[in-house]
């Protein structure tokens, strides 16, 4: 479903992607793993669109997408979690997960005449903020909640985002255990519905249990790609990322 | 005398509160930070002045006046795509000293210094609008649909993408949002009313030249956008009426206008100053400024 072919990318002399080749299979859940400054998020930059390759390609159902506009790679089925906060911080929470939901939105005359909230739209935002324990707070501005609180309804629009492919950068930061487990359940629910899931995550446990394929980079270069009871027991990797 | 000095007035607030908040639109509600407005105010001005003196009807140089200054507004949209904040300030600021320069050294069509004079007053369905009072009307109609359309549009889901655009433009494209279209379409409108307002300007003063669109006319609209606060129609509404009206007194202390001119600027500045240091979000502002 999503080949990634030689990829090369260096920032002044530092080498972040190095050569780097792999595939996503279609309807399952890999984690990249790897130290910090191992190049994981240049990778997801790169698949999204945001970053150009120096060189190497990205596949997409067999069609080259490294030459896209990130807004093209979306609506391709793209749908990104950042590391960091990027919700829009003067819009609420529901109309920060409306903005996911549609991209008809964006012809002017159209959409003069449509009101934010449609019914279906709504069913769909609250289903989610039940699972996702966001629906008491819906009517605040993002730029008013806390972190955790950000990070729920971030996951949530990334999810809501109509995608084939959920590329998710540390979905479990700053989340509570509780949360984790939800968050969890929610990423094996989705593969079951036929989503295809790429994340990063720095918790071991939560990848090893969610995760049907672990690659694991160091300094650009992938070292290590397999099941995750085999990654486990990989000398390379619990060297390199282990400390062991 | 005096009923028609408050006409006179209310007229400017009329014309002042297109312009502001057409310019909401693109600073408040899309984040760019367009210091080009007051040539899009210069375009619609001279295109209606041109076409009426040339023959044309009012309702065609109107409806002109906003389309081309909409079409310049897409043109300035292309080269300055990639530019955000101050970068985007100084290039839209050049584009306004370029259409300055244009209307005063293209003679031929705009008799440069010259001016334009005798710009014919408005004229619909065979009623001319000759008094201030049936003028002010016309611009209450005006300024009222331009209202009620921009209001519209922010609450539009169109209207959130322009929101999510300035908060974060790199969030909204990975959303799949066509943030250069939704920019380009944000100077655009806000390009053409800016036009309507320049034509309604060219009909009321019935005269023209490039000195009404200088940098200095730029200040008191920039002013009330910020008084107003980002993204507040409401607020820029408020900040209209008081921007216009509070230099006027100084007209009954018996200052001679050499004074007044050069007094209303430092007014305005000092206004700017005092509220960007004790309330930087302005009367009703949901946006900081960044």
């Amino acid at each position: 479903m999503l080949e990634i072919s030689n990829l090369k990318k260096n920032f002044g002399g530092i080498k972040a992607v190095n050569d780097c080749s792999f595939k996503i299979k279609e309807n399952s859940i890999t984690a990249l793993i790897g130290s910090n400054g191992s190049g994981k998020t240049t990778v997801f930059n790169i698949i999204s669109g945001i970053l150009k390759p120096d060189s190497g390609k990205v596949r997409f159902n067999k069609k080259i997408i490294s030459e896209k506009q990130p807004h093209e790679i979306s609506n391709l089925g793209f749908s990104r979690l950042f590391q960091q906060s990027r919700l829009f911080d003067n819009l609420t929470v529901k109309e920060n997960l409306h903005l996911a939901l549609n991209n008809q939105d964006t012809f002017f005359l159209k959409s003069l005449f449509k009101t934010i909230f449609n019914k279906e739209d709504n069913k769909k935002i609250l289903e989610l903020a039940k699972i996702m324990e966001i629906e008491s707070f819906m009517n605040k501005l993002t730029k008013n909640l806390s972190y955790g609180q950000k990070r729920l309804v971030e996951i949530a629009r990334a999810v809501l985002n109509p995608h084939k492919i959920l590329i998710l950068d540390e979905p479990t930061a700053g989340v509570n255990p509780k949360l984790r487990k939800e968050i969890s359940k929610l990423l094996i629910n989705l593969k079951k519905r036929g989503d295809t899931i790429l994340f990063i995550e720095h918790d071991l446990n939560f990848t090893l249990k969610i995760a049907d394929e672990i690659i694991v980079l160091d300094e650009g270069k992938i070292i290590a790609q397999g099941k995750p009871n085999d990654i486990k027991k990989n000398k390379k990797v619990l060297e390199a990322y282990l400390g062991e | 005398m005096i009923e028609e000095y408050f006409i006179h007035l209310l007229i400017l607030i009329g014309i002042y509160l297109i312009l502001a908040i057409s310019l909401q639109l693109s600073i408040g509600f899309t984040g760019l930070l367009n210091l080009g407005h007051i040539a899009f105010f210069a375009v619609g001005a001279y295109t209606s002045a041109l076409l009426t003196l040339n023959g044309f009807p009012f309702c065609i140089g109107l409806l002109l006046a906003g389309l081309i200054a909409m079409l310049f507004g897409f043109l300035l949209s292309w080269p300055t795509k990639k530019l955000k904040g101050d970068y985007l300030a100084l290039a839209t600021l050049a584009f306004s000293f370029v259409i300055y320069a244009l209307a005063l050294n293209w003679i031929g069509l705009t008799r440069g210094p010259l001016g334009l004079p005798g710009i014919p007053k408005p004229s619909l369905f065979g009623f001319v609008f000759s008094s201030n009072f049936s003028f002010l009307i016309l611009t209450v109609i005006i300024a009222l649909i331009s209202y009620v359309v921009i209001k519209k549009t922010v609450s539009s889901p169109f209207g959130k993408v322009l929101e999510a655009v300035r908060d974060d433009e790199l969030a909204a494209k990975v959303l799949g949002k066509n943030t250069f279209k939704m920019k380009t379409y944000a100077l655009g409108i806000s390009a053409f009313f800016a036009g309507i307002a320049g034509s309604l300007y060219a009909h009321y003063i019935t005269f023209i030249d490039p000195s009404s669109f200088t940098l200095l006319q730029l200040i008191p609209i920039l002013t009330i956008v910020i008084i107003g606060g980002l993204a507040s129609l409401r607020g820029t509404l408020i900040a209209t009426v008081i921007i216009i009206l509070l230099p006027e007194p100084l007209r009954f202390i018996g200052f001679s206008s050499s004074i007044i001119g050069p007094a209303r600027q430092i007014i305005y500045a000092l206004l700017l100053l005092l509220i960007l240091i004790y309330r930087p979000k302005g009367f009703f502002g949901r946006v900081n400024l960044k």
